[in-house]
């Protein structure tokens, strides 16, 4: 898959700005950004569900705006909400998907089989999907857009919203298939999924690409910088100006009643940082150490969390 | 073949859901039931409550006329043919009979003016005054049919008088009343009795119909198409719902072109429409006895109908924006649209020309049109000219609605 200088503005607010990315055949790579950072929009864009206001997107060598049915016959797409129909079986469902890409008789019958014991629902195959539960209906969403074997697969948060134990089962699937030779596109906004899924990694922010290459060059960037997660309460947002000048304190970013703090040698900080808290009079309720991950990488790149919603 | 699964899709969504498929067929069946029930179910005939009418004889015949038009007319109504429908009675007083109409004592007043027989006689004109209970429509309904056979009888009567007249005063024989008398003394010398000169009368229910299957045909064709819109309508907004479920813009990432999902769609919601129709026709046929006319007619009149339907349906989702709002907006336009198409007024009698003609305003009147000539029995070329402004109303409808329909729709259709 190779994009290239791909752009969509609705109307003031600019989506995708100027993106170039190649995915190379049997790769996974992951977008990783926070909510509004141009995920979703990106993968239509590739689908060819939007047409770009400039740039390119090419798939398995079919340009998607010139060459649209040859390149979506190549991918196969999971929305990031739940696309199917309440009121069918998982069978119907599958069977009408495999029909709108091209499948047809015996192998239609025999792909769907095989799905549903793949996504574990061949006993439920005859009940209307509308019953299941959110974590099964996750899997058919998935197995509907493998029917036709893709070359490449997207797969747009695909676990949001579930439980444990299915978004285990998911990202099990993702390996797999990925293994046996299927291109992915992954977006999450889960760094961990992003971490131990993705060959490579994509951090978005903004509709613009600010970070690409393995989890480990991607923590590299960050050098030895800990992250210091202190959980303050409501008084969070006024806080960050208390312990930004601290010694060894590379950054500092408040939301969602918590301190995100990048610091050299985040252990020996400890003692300083609750010494200007009880200063400042901001209670601590607790505080959390990590080792360089991705989460610090968007924090040192954007001045932002990743789950910072005001991004 | 895409296509194919693509309409295959919707028809089963369609009849998997419950309610529609109450409004689909349960309603206007129930619609009709109740009102056959309420008529009278046997075949053989009405159990409608018989009409009381009052009879005021004022005719003055000649003497020795051939023919009394009061006789006659009193004779045709308390025929037993018409005692099922009919309580005729005498009257003696205009004003009182008035008024027994007016507070509903009596159904209707016939009222027979003093120069009937002498007019006829004379191959002229005899106007006969009818008063109903507008009330009853359908008691009226009734009454004027009935009173309308034996008028034209009679006047059938009168134009062979008058031919014979005028062939008598060509080869120079007197005029024509006097030639009657001249008849009618002929006949009296002989031992006819003219009071015995009466009219068959054949109640207004020809065909082997009932009043109630006659009621139920026209209650049924009106439901149908009501309810044949609303179902055009729900299919149509379908994509609506498409829209919400995340199902129509999954369909764009698949290599199934815009023009194919398009054909689907309105394959789709043909099927489930002509599906409908066959339904409702054959279990009013089985349950009711409708007969619906010529088969040709009849399979011509269903295209008709689901096309005119999907046609208005197609156009009526420009105007709302979620599947929510659907109901309310295609409940409100729907429901005036067929009442101006006089579909809530299908079985009333004597409706002021103005409104059959303000119902050609709308697709449901056109509708109305080509089943009412199924019904009476019309064959193809007699029903060709409605038929062929319905499809081409229906094609229009559709004209406009499918490119609002494809730019709101941009991610698929």
């Amino acid at each position: 898959m190779r994009i290239v200088g791909l752009r969509k503005r609705y109307r003031e607010v600019v989506a995708v700005d100027g993106i170039d990315l190649e995915v190379a055949v049997g790769e996974l790579v992951s977008l990783l950004g926070p909510n509004g950072a141009g995920k979703s929009t990106l993968m239509d864009l590739i689908a060819g569900v939007l047409r770009a206001d400039a740039g390119e997107v090419e798939v398995m060598g079919h340009a998607v705006a010139r060459q649209p049915m040859a390149a979506r016959a190549a991918l196969g797409v999971v929305p990031q909400d739940i696309a199917l129909y309440p009121d069918l079986n998982a069978r119907e469902n599958l069977l009408f998907w495999g029909r709108m890409y091209g499948l047809r008789g015996e192998r239609l019958e025999r792909r769907t089989g095989e799905l549903l014991d793949l996504v574990g629902l061949a006993g439920r195959q005859r009940d209307r999907v509308g019953t299941y539960s959110g974590g099964m209906k996750r899997r058919l969403n998935i197995a509907a857009a493998l029917l036709h074997r893709p070359a490449v697969l997207m797969l747009d948060e695909p676990t949001v919203g579930i439980d444990p134990q299915s978004r285990r089962a998911i990202l099990d699937y993702v390996q797999e298939l990925n293994a046996t030779g299927t291109t992915v596109l992954y977006t999450t906004h889960y760094m961990e999924e992003a971490a131990e899924l993705s060959d490579r990694i994509a951090i978005l922010d903004r509709g613009r690409v600010i970070a690409l290459g393995t989890h480990r060059e991607l923590t590299a960037i960050v050098g030895e910088h800990d992250r210091v997660t202190l959980e303050l309460g409501d008084d969070a947002a006024d806080a960050d100006a208390a312990f930004v000048d601290l010694p060894g304190v590379h950054h500092v970013s408040a939301h969602d009643g918590r301190l995100e703090l990048l610091a050299s040698h985040g252990a020996r900080l400890l003692p300083a940082l609750f010494a200007r808290a009880a200063e400042r009079g901001i209670a601590v309720r607790s505080a959390t150490l990590r080792q360089p991950d991705l989460e610090s990488v968007f924090l040192h790149l954007t001045g932002r969390a990743l789950r910072d919603d005001r991004a | 073949m895409k296509a194919l699964a693509i309409a295959w899709r919707d028809v089963r969504r369609q009849f998997r859901s419950g309610l529609l498929l109450l409004m689909m067929l349960g309603v206007p069946l129930l619609l009709t039931a109740l009102l056959y029930f309420a008529f009278g179910s046997s075949r053989g005939g009405p159990s409608l409550q018989p009409t009381a009418l009052a009879v005021l004889d004022l005719d003055r015949p000649p003497a020795l006329a051939p023919v009394a038009v009061g006789r006659v007319l009193d004779a045709a109504l308390a025929s037993p043919e018409l005692s099922a429908l009919l309580r005729p009675q005498p009257a003696t007083d205009l004003a009182s009979a008035r008024e027994a109409v007016r507070s509903g004592r009596l159904g209707a007043l016939l009222v027979v003016p003093a120069d009937a027989t002498r007019s006829l006689l004379a191959g002229g004109s005899v106007e006969l005054e009818l008063v109903t209970d507008p009330a009853r429509p359908l008691a009226a309904g009734v009454v004027r049919d009935v009173v309308q056979a034996v008028a034209d009888g009679l006047s059938a009567g009168g134009v062979a008088a008058s031919v014979t007249a005028r062939l008598a005063a060509d080869h120079g024989l007197p005029d024509a009343t006097a030639l009657a008398l001249r008849a009618a003394g002929t006949l009296a010398a002989q031992g006819h009795d003219p009071a015995a000169a009466t009219l068959t009368v054949v109640p207004p229910v020809a065909g082997g119909a009932s009043l109630a299957q006659r009621m139920a045909a026209q209650v049924m064709a009106a439901m149908m198409i009501f309810f044949v819109f609303f179902t055009g309508a729900f299919g149509a907004s379908a994509v609506l719902r498409e829209q919400e479920e995340g199902t129509l813009k999954r369909l764009a990432t698949t290599p199934t072109t815009a023009a194919t999902q398009l054909g689907g769609r309105f394959l789709g919601i043909a099927l489930t429409l002509l599906a409908q129709i066959a339904a409702l026709l054959l279990a009013s046929a089985l349950a009711f006895g409708i007969a619906w006319g010529r088969p040709l007619s009849v399979a011509l009149a269903a295209v008709a109908l689901a096309v005119v339907a999907a046609g208005f349906g197609v156009l009526l989702l420009a105007f709302v924006r979620t599947s929510r709002q659907s109901g309310p907006v295609f409940g409100v336009v729907l429901t005036v649209t067929g009442m101006v198409g006089g579909l809530m007024s299908a079985t009333m009698p004597d409706l002021p020309p103005a409104f059959r003609a303000a119902s050609l305003f709308t697709p449901q009147g056109w509708a109305m049109e080509v089943w009412r000539g199924c019904m009476a029995g019309e064959g193809p070329a007699a029903l060709a000219p409605t038929l062929a402004v319905t499809l081409l109303l229906g094609a229009g409808l559709l004209a406009v609605g499918v490119p609002l329909m494809r730019r709101r729709f941009a991610q698929g259709v």
